[in-house]
């Protein structure tokens, strides 16, 4: 039989202008530089080889960033890229997945795209301990007309420390107004420590221009054990490989009307309310309101400032970062995945419960304060650990669950708000009949007003 | 009663403020030109600054603005001319509305746009403040006032079960307002680094607000806190193009006295309540040193002589602003 011709083919690969000007608009800068710390700790995961238990497994690895209007530069103590693994270091894209190991890297583009993200040309130096070298991304290998995709590598003298070093000596120009803002700065010094305040918590340091960043990871009003009062509601479960972890509660006391109120005319408060999501230690989504995390959904109502005291987290856990519901930019969630529509059912029912606290004690919440002053704030993480110590087992096992313990209002005789509103010159011409002066709170000219009319009424018995 | 109400005898270091201002801006607007400016402010019921505006530096386009009709009303009774405009509307709308305010001064390239806030809603304060900086063009001037009082904080010993101390508690709260205007490395407030805070603070919003401004650079020409009972901060900033032929502001201008070189630069002004006779003679003795001057006194003008020679130095470094109007029983 005669062999079948083969028919024409045309090329389907990449373009150098994909990656270097197209890709990197999928990505903000301070997200493009959240990868690259991503990367540090990725390392100091391999060279933990999984061995993530305890307190504090990554004390003693460090990231250190410097960025100026000049330049950017980070370094790292996490091992460097191994000999066996610098060819797949660079291509764009992973050939294959690291399994038993805890990262959230999984397509192999983070450093390339922060770098072409970030740079105008690039060296990237890695002191390992099977040895030192560096990889240059030079001005003509960047240029989107340039097919070229050789990169030149060369051996340089290894370092005691064992990491990893990019230096970007130019900078593009938008990012050099950037990297020269201090606002821009602080910005990424926050971001730093939410999106990584849960491994900074476990012992890694970042430092950047020098400045050693503090963790903020979420802290909840919460009592321990069985205790009456104010207590976070608490899940958790190992479901296909995949520890998860659900916790709701109150960071503040409860939102009074007036400054439910207030808020509509004006911002009053950095919201710092919502659900955050961490994949393995890191933070995927920060203080979520939407329906992503359950709010307006099932049952729950749609985020309003009445609910400015509740937050909470959904943890997940894996050495198999292909469990994770997480999107290529690593800084976003893939919402239909299975593993997060099963977590964020748990969520859903400790914002529902949060929810009808907040209603039950709706125009008495300054009683509710005595509460929350009795349950100390506590690191939601660390210091909170409800289900696993006193949960009541899931139908069907494999994971336990504490519903909050949150105090009702006594029935006999429920509080109801009055809420009206009046032309400021009516309320003037009350306030000054009732106190002799135009007091400053129309709130005071309404309660007095109730006040005197229920006196009257008790008093004629009617 | 607000502040307005209250005389400005009683209030003296509001009113060096406010001439050390007219000062900074006899200075500045040379290059332009008065004629070129629209001065936009909240004004207060008696439009005084308006009134220094016009009079003292010769500027004839005036622009007020309250969300009190009443108030408006009274500014239009008390407007320096005819020609100044006075509108009901909150600070909130200034920014949105600065394109039709230069509209209604056709021939004016200019602002001065001063937010003299009283109240610590710090979140819309500093949102207002950007929103109306990023607004501004080569030239221009921003100035913005804000309550500096720890009090705002809450009561003293609040911060017990909620903080390690009371200034780590001022610095949560004040992240909970302004937090992304609020530098990470700050972990605590003591009692008197509340203007330096703001200070830095309002560095970060101004950093913010040029990422927006197209080149355009946000300088800090004055920098003042003062007290007549409730701390307050004010920063004056100049807008300018540094690529620009016409310098703004002037080279000159670092020369002044009170200009200031950086955000760690603030006068404090501090002067004490004075009668009439005790200025004339502090005056007598104003060549001299605070420890002359109190010696001349003969009583402590604070409580204590080390806040007494504070205020004398302080009377001493701005008495050319003092105000001389007195009730005539002084």
């Amino acid at each position: 039989m005669a062999e079948e011709e083969p028919g024409e083919t045309i090329w389907g690969g990449p373009t150098k202008r994909f990656f270097v000007s197209m890709l990197t608009r999928d990505i903000e800068l301070k997200d493009a530089i959240l990868d690259l710390i991503d990367n540090c700790v990725d390392g100091a995961t391999r060279q933990l080889k999984g061995k993530l238990k305890g307190e504090k497994p990554y004390e003693g690895y460090w990231a250190r960033l410097s960025l100026s209007a000049e330049g950017f530069e980070i370094a790292d103590n996490c091992g460097g890229i191994p000999e066996s693994s610098i060819k797949d270091a660079f291509l764009l894209g992973r050939p294959k997945l690291d399994h038993k190991i805890p990262t959230i890297g999984m397509y192999g583009i983070g450093m390339k795209r922060a770098i072409f993200k970030i740079g105008e040309e690039a060296f990237v130096q890695s002191f390992s301990i099977d040895g030192a070298f560096e990889v240059e991304y030079t001005r003509d290998w960047l240029d989107p007309e340039n097919d070229e995709w050789d990169l030149p590598i060369s051996e340089v003298a290894n370092k005691k420390t064992k990491g990893l070093t990019i230096l970007i000596p130019s900078l593009r120009k938008e990012v050099a107004k950037k990297f020269g803002n201090s606002s821009f700065e602080n910005d990424l010094k926050t971001a730093v420590s939410e999106h990584f305040g849960y491994l900074i918590q476990r012992g890694f340091v970042v430092y950047v221009n020098d400045e050693k960043l503090r963790s903020r990871t979420l802290h909840l009003h919460g009592l321990d054990g069985q205790q009456e009062g104010i207590r976070p509601f608490d899940f958790e479960a190992v479901r296909d490989g995949v520890h998860v972890r659900v916790t709701v509660g109150f960071f503040r006391p409860l939102t009074k009307m007036e400054e439910v109120d207030e808020e509509a005319e004006r911002p009053v408060e950095k919201r710092e309310a919502g659900i955050s999501v961490i994949c393995n230690d890191r933070l995927v989504l920060l203080n979520d309101v939407s329906m992503k995390t359950g709010w307006g959904d099932g049952g729950v109502a749609r985020y309003h400032p009445q609910f400015r005291g509740i937050a909470g987290f959904i943890i997940f856990s894996t050495d198999n970062p292909e469990k994770l519901p997480i999107s290529t930019t690593k800084r976003d969630l893939d919402v239909g995945e299975e593993i997060f529509l099963f977590a964020r059912q748990y969520c859903i029912e400790g914002l529902k419960e949060c929810i009808a606290f907040t209603n039950k004690w709706k125009g008495m919440e300054e009683e509710t304060e005595k509460f929350f002053s009795a349950a100390k704030l506590k690191d939601a993480r660390t210091e909170i650990h409800l289900a696993a110590k006193h949960g009541i087992p899931l139908r069907g096992g494999g994971g336990k669950k504490l519903n909050a313990s949150l105090p009702v209002p006594a029935q006999r005789n429920p509080m109801r708000r009055i809420s009206f509103a009046r032309k400021e010159d009516a309320i003037k011409t009350v306030s000054v009949h009732l106190f002799g002066e135009d007091v400053d709170s129309p709130k005071q000219v309404g309660e007095e007003c109730f006040d005197r009319m229920l006196k009257t009424a008790k008093k004629e018995g009617r | 009663m607000s502040a307005d109400d209250i005389p400005y005898q009683l209030r003296p270091n509001k009113f060096i403020d406010r001439q050390i201002f007219l000062e900074a801006m006899s200075r500045l607007l040379p290059v332009r030109g008065p004629e070129s400016y629209i001065y936009v402010s909240m004004g207060g019921r008696h439009l005084m600054d308006h009134h220094a505006a016009y009079y003292t530096l010769g500027i004839q386009a005036l622009y007020s603005f309250d969300k009190d009709a009443n108030e408006v009303a009274r500014q239009k009774f008390n407007r320096p001319t005819g020609k100044a405009i006075c509108e009901a509307f909150s600070s909130s709308e200034l920014a949105g509305r600065l394109d039709e305010i230069m509209s209604r001064f056709r021939s004016r390239q200019n602002l001065i746009v001063w937010l003299d806030y009283t109240s610590a809603d710090r979140r819309s304060q500093f949102q207002e403040s950007k929103q109306t900086l990023v607004k501004l063009k080569h030239g221009d001037i921003f100035r913005v006032t804000l309550n500096a009082d720890i009090r705002t904080f809450g009561a003293k010993g609040e911060w017990r079960d909620k903080a390690v101390g009371p200034g780590e508690y001022r610095i949560a709260k004040l992240r909970s307002q302004i937090g992304e205007f609020v530098p990470t490395i700050f972990e605590r407030m003591r009692d008197d680094e509340f203007p330096a805070t703001l200070s830095q603070c309002l560095k970060l919003l101004v950093e913010s607000a040029q990422l927006e401004m197209n080149g355009l650079t946000v300088l800090p020409i004055l920098l003042t806190t003062y007290s007549d009972g409730t701390p307050m901060l004010t920063a004056t900033f100049a807008i300018a193009d540094p690529v620009s032929e016409q310098r703004f502001p002037p080279e000159k201008f670092k020369r002044w006295k009170f200009a200031s070189r950086n955000w760690e630069d603030i006068r404090s002004i501090s002067s004490p309540v004075l009668s009439l006779r005790e200025q004339y003679r502090l005056d007598q003795n104003i060549h001299r040193g605070a420890q002359r001057m109190l010696a001349g006194l003969k009583f402590e003008p604070a409580v204590g002589e080390e806040a007494s020679l504070q205020v004398l130095q302080s009377y001493k470094d701005y008495h050319r602003y003092y105000p001389n109007f007195r009730p005539i029983e002084d």
